[in-house]
């Protein structure tokens, strides 16, 4: 087990920047997901991490020790690929021992730390078969038991879960969250799907375009988005985004066409100014006394509840609803109350997030 | 359905014809000289283990023997279908792993020997061979032809293809280049090395012209170049031997046949794999 | 294999480090290059310019006087022509040939693996014994094929008939041709995605309009390499055949470049023409090359 500490690290590719100098803090025993959209620079950051990519500059020590010239065998870790990059000719007995076989580990040793794995994943009935005899779970599966026989001080793991369907996805999801808290091993997630970050995360870390938009843990990350590209990126369907603009006096955001709302902390400096204005859909509640009125142009049921996607003012956004079944039709117009303390306010140009 | 019928009786008609040169060598290897004057028996006879016996054993007079000319083809297609492969995979996977100034270079040399097979410099590459007094030995049946732009090529196509991330967790288990190449990288050409290794002893069997210009001494003459002089020596009698000459031309055509055979289904296979 | 990184992503930087590691591997190789093939066309350079006195003792510059002699001479047009006009014919028809073999068998409901080896078999045979089997068939008075010319009215003699002797050889050539084309397109038609061909078939292409107008120019990319394949095989590959068949008679009429290089340097021990004909056909050989790879970059945009 160890921490993972990063230092101004950066990436150029010739010309190109793919990572901006980026500092991180991984305690021991943490589970912290990088998630992004792609090319965000997620992948590269942890292909250094892992050593498989060198720094174009900046410092990574794991455990305390500096590990930028380390061959990517010797730093302890142990990675899990999206594709899972099994060895297609080896059987999945071989697949799991021949890492300890290449450090050369006594045999039993090998045995019993492949032993262990193998009744952790519950691997017994696969072991002679070749991963082209596995499904897509079965080989993740062998892929985290590749990774954990080796009993690394740090995990990664580079979108596990991409190249399963959706049942398996979230089935092997939670199997590698009791993973974690089993072993209790240092990790680092890389992902691109915000679910799989929410569920997984400890702490995660948002980026965008080569650098970090925030770390924090799910809830607040989620209540307190430091960026609308955040607060667009978060929460399915993704919070709403509205082009607003600040009242005169500095005590109202202003939608076209719509009424005024009030802010619960005035912005007198940005008095007129243009703002982007985010609404969590299901902070769009229907209420016969609503300050808007919005248009339904389609409705989604989901079973338990809906999502209803209107037309506010020129714009367009998306309300959650918890119901059954729907009291109104496409067409229909609708009032709905927008709570004060929902409202998230960012700066129209730079998108950060604005003190409310 | 009849049409398809149809379709078959005519490919198994045409089919028929096509062997027609190889039944006629039956017909002419299992039966007696004598047989086959005027009209040729349209049935195999019940000769044809005594004329095995009889090229194997005492050949035809005034030629060398059958049985060392086979065994000559053998270790000349062995060796340079080996010795395409081995060197071809080495350098293949030297390209395809590494990055190393000049590499580009080296490829290109590499392929660039594609572009000029053995037959259209057969005279220079034969007066520097004998300037190296090569003539007249294995190596020299050997070692010139087994440089192989093709197998290089597609042998770089096929580690080319396999996913990165392969590599990526070789190296995380600690696997060293030569670790990676012989744990890994060599298992999994299996398919197109097999491919490789029956177009390459084909190609090594059926060497005519070289072999010709290199061994003038017969205990380095191969079957297939010396198919011209069994055919003169079988013909110069007052009985012309067709027996006997046919009998070794299916001896000849035998190995590189039962190989290209029991190897069909990979040969297809690793052909179609490699050009994906 | 590909996807397996995000669009949009760099590339990883998958390779090993190592300065002498990778030339240790190329070493083998590059060595044979060297000797087998680099020093051999230095020297056939060299040589070509070069007339060495009968007993070997000294030589003396002669710029392109052997190049004027040859390119000059009526036998190396004529050889040239005779090349040029059968490597085309024998292309043409196999390629045609294993074109239709390879569509009709694919396109067999069932026993396609028994067809294959049928018309595939000849793939592995030497040229010069598919000859010395074309030989005995068409032996006067032995042959079942001479037999049977006889038979229609033909007074077949190739050793004497120039004409014959280039219709056994043409005839000999496409036989062992046509097994590499149906191979290779046998190969491309198993590889194209069954998806297409029904897409085909739901558009109503059938028989002919679907070979026309979906397979033949799917396969186009074979049919590219196949053509120059084949050119290469029948202007080079073709000497043991010849050898065996006829030795270039009767009088020169299957006398192909390779044969008549074979014959000057060899029969003749004319060093300088042999230097200046190997370096002729390296200089066809590497057009061709040139050419193929002209079309294919034109062909596939990628």
């Amino acid at each position: 087990m160890a921490t993972l500490e990063l230092y101004q690290v950066c990436k150029r590719f010739g010309a190109a920047s793919a990572l901006t100098p980026t500092s991180l803090q991984v305690a021991d025993g943490e589970f912290v997901v990088l998630v992004g959209p792609s090319g965000c620079g997620k992948s590269t950051l942890l292909r250094m991490i892992a050593g498989l990519e060198s720094p174009s500059g900046g410092e990574i020590r794991i455990g305390g020790r500096c590990v930028n010239a380390q061959e990517p065998s010797a730093r302890d870790i142990a990675m899990v690929f999206q594709n899972y990059a099994l060895y297609p000719h080896m059987s999945v007995r071989e697949n799991l021992s021949y890492a300890l076989k290449l450090r050369k580990l006594e045999r039993a040793e090998i045995t019993r730390r492949v032993d262990w794995a193998v009744d952790l994943l519950g691997l017994q009935p696969l072991l002679a078969r070749k991963p082209g005899e596995l499904s897509g779970g079965q080989r993740q599966r062998v892929a985290m038991g590749r990774a954990i026989v080796r009993e690394p001080q740090l995990f990664l793991f580079d979108e596990p879960l991409s190249n399963l369907d959706a049942r398996l996805r979230n089935h092997m999801r939670v199997e590698i969250k009791q993973l974690h808290r089993r072993l209790g091993t240092t990790t680092v997630y890389v992902t691109h799907d915000q679910v799989e970050a929410m569920t997984l995360a400890q702490r995660m870390v948002v980026m965008n375009h080569g650098r970090i938009e925030q770390v924090g843990t799910p809830e607040e990350v989620y209540a307190q988005p430091a960026s609308a590209f955040v607060a667009g990126f978060l929460g399915a369907p993704p919070m709403n985004l509205l082009a607003a603009r600040v009242s005169a006096e500095g005590t109202h955001v202003l939608v076209e066409d719509l009424a005024p709302l009030p802010l619960s902390a005035p912005q007198p400096a940005r008095a007129g100014r243009a703002v982007t204005l985010g609404l969590r859909p299901e902070a769009l509640l229907p209420d016969v006394d609503g300050c808007w009125t919005v248009t339904l142009n389609l409705i989604e049921s989901l079973g338990g509840e809906m999502l209803l996607h209107a037309g506010v003012g020129k714009q367009a956004c998306v309300l959650r609803i918890a119901t059954t079944t729907s009291p109104w039709r496409e067409g229909d117009t609708l009032r709905v109350n927008v709570a004060s303390t929902a409202l998230h306010l960012f700066d129209a140009d730079s998108g950060q997030r604005l003190p409310s | 359905m009849k049409r398809q019928w149809l379709r078959r009786s005519g490919l198994l008609l045409l089919a028929l014809l096509l062997a027609l040169p190889l039944y006629a060598a039956l017909i002419a290897a299992s039966h007696a000289p004598g047989d086959l004057l005027g009209r040729l028996p349209w049935l195999p006879g019940n000769r044809l283990l005594h004329n095995l016996r009889t090229v194997l054993g005492a050949g035809l007079p005034g030629s060398p023997s059958v049985l060392r000319m086979l065994g000559n083809s053998l270790v000349m297609a062995l060796g340079i279908a080996l010795g395409k492969l081995t060197l071809a995979t080495l350098s293949a996977y030297a390209v395809v792993y590494f990055r190393f100034p000049l590499r580009h270079t080296a490829f290109v040399l590499i392929l660039s020997s594609l572009m000029l097979p053995l037959e259209v410099r057969f005279y220079p590459t034969f007066q520097v061979s004998a300037g190296l007094h090569l003539l007249n030995s294995y190596g020299v049946l050997i070692v010139p032809l087994i440089a192989s732009a093709t197998a290089t090529f597609l042998l770089r196509q096929f580690f080319a293809s396999m996913p990165p991330s392969l590599l990526d967790a070789a190296r995380m288990d600690g696997a060293g280049p030569m670790q990676f190449f012989l744990h890994s990288a060599l298992p999994l050409a299996r398919t197109p090395l097999a491919a490789l290794f029956v177009l390459e002893f084909v190609y090594g069997w059926n060497q005519y012209l070289w072999p010709l210009l290199t061994t003038t001494d017969a205990r380095y003459a191969t079957v297939v170049m010396g198919m011209q002089g069994l055919i003169n020596a079988g013909t110069s009698f007052a009985l012309p031997r067709w027996d006997l000459v046919m009998t070794t031309a299916l001896l000849a055509l035998l190995p590189p046949l039962l190989v290209l055979l029991l190897a069909q289904r990979w040969f297809i296979r690793g052909l179609t794999d490699i050009e994906k | 294999m590909g996807g397996s990184r995000t669009a949009g992503e760099p590339l990883p930087g998958t390779w090993f480090r190592g300065r002498w590691l990778p030339w240790l591997l190329l070493a083998p190789q590059l060595l044979v290059i060297a000797v087998f093939f680099l020093w051999p066309t230095l020297r056939a350079l060299r040589d070509a310019f070069y007339q060495g006195d009968a007993f070997g003792l000294s030589e003396e510059f002669v710029g392109l006087r052997h190049f004027a002699h040859t390119l000059g001479s009526a036998e190396y047009g004529h050889a040239l022509l005779l090349t040029l006009a059968y490597a085309l014919l024998t292309s043409a028809l196999s390629l045609a040939g294993g074109f239709a073999l390879a569509v009709a068998v694919e396109g067999l409901r069932s026993g396609r693996t028994l067809f294959r080896t049928l018309f595939l078999w000849p793939y592995a045979l030497a040229p010069a014994i598919s000859a010395a089997l074309w030989v005995f068939l068409f032996r006067p008075q032995v042959g079942l094929g001479a037999g049977l010319l006889e038979h229609v009215g033909v007074h077949w003699n190739p050793a004497l008939q120039a004409g014959q002797a280039q219709a056994l050889v043409l005839a000999t050539t496409v036989w062992q041709l046509l097994a590499y084309n149906f191979l290779f397109y046998g190969a491309a038609l198993q590889s194209l995605p069954p998806s297409l061909l029904e897409a085909a078939a739901l558009d109503g292409a059938r028989g002919w309009r679907r070979v026309r107008d979906v397979i033949w120019p799917l396969l186009a990319p074979t049919t590219l390499f196949l053509v120059v394949t084949d050119l290469t095989f029948v202007l080079f590959d073709t000497f043991g055949l010849i050898d065996v068949l006829t030795q270039g008679g009767p009088d020169h009429a299957t006398e192909t470049l390779v044969y008549k290089l074979y014959e000057d340097a060899f029969r003749n021990f004319d060093q300088g023409a042999a230097a200046v004909q190997s370096l002729l056909l390296m200089l066809l050989v590497t057009g061709l090359g040139v050419l193929q790879l002209r079309l294919q970059r034109r062909r596939v945009p990628a």
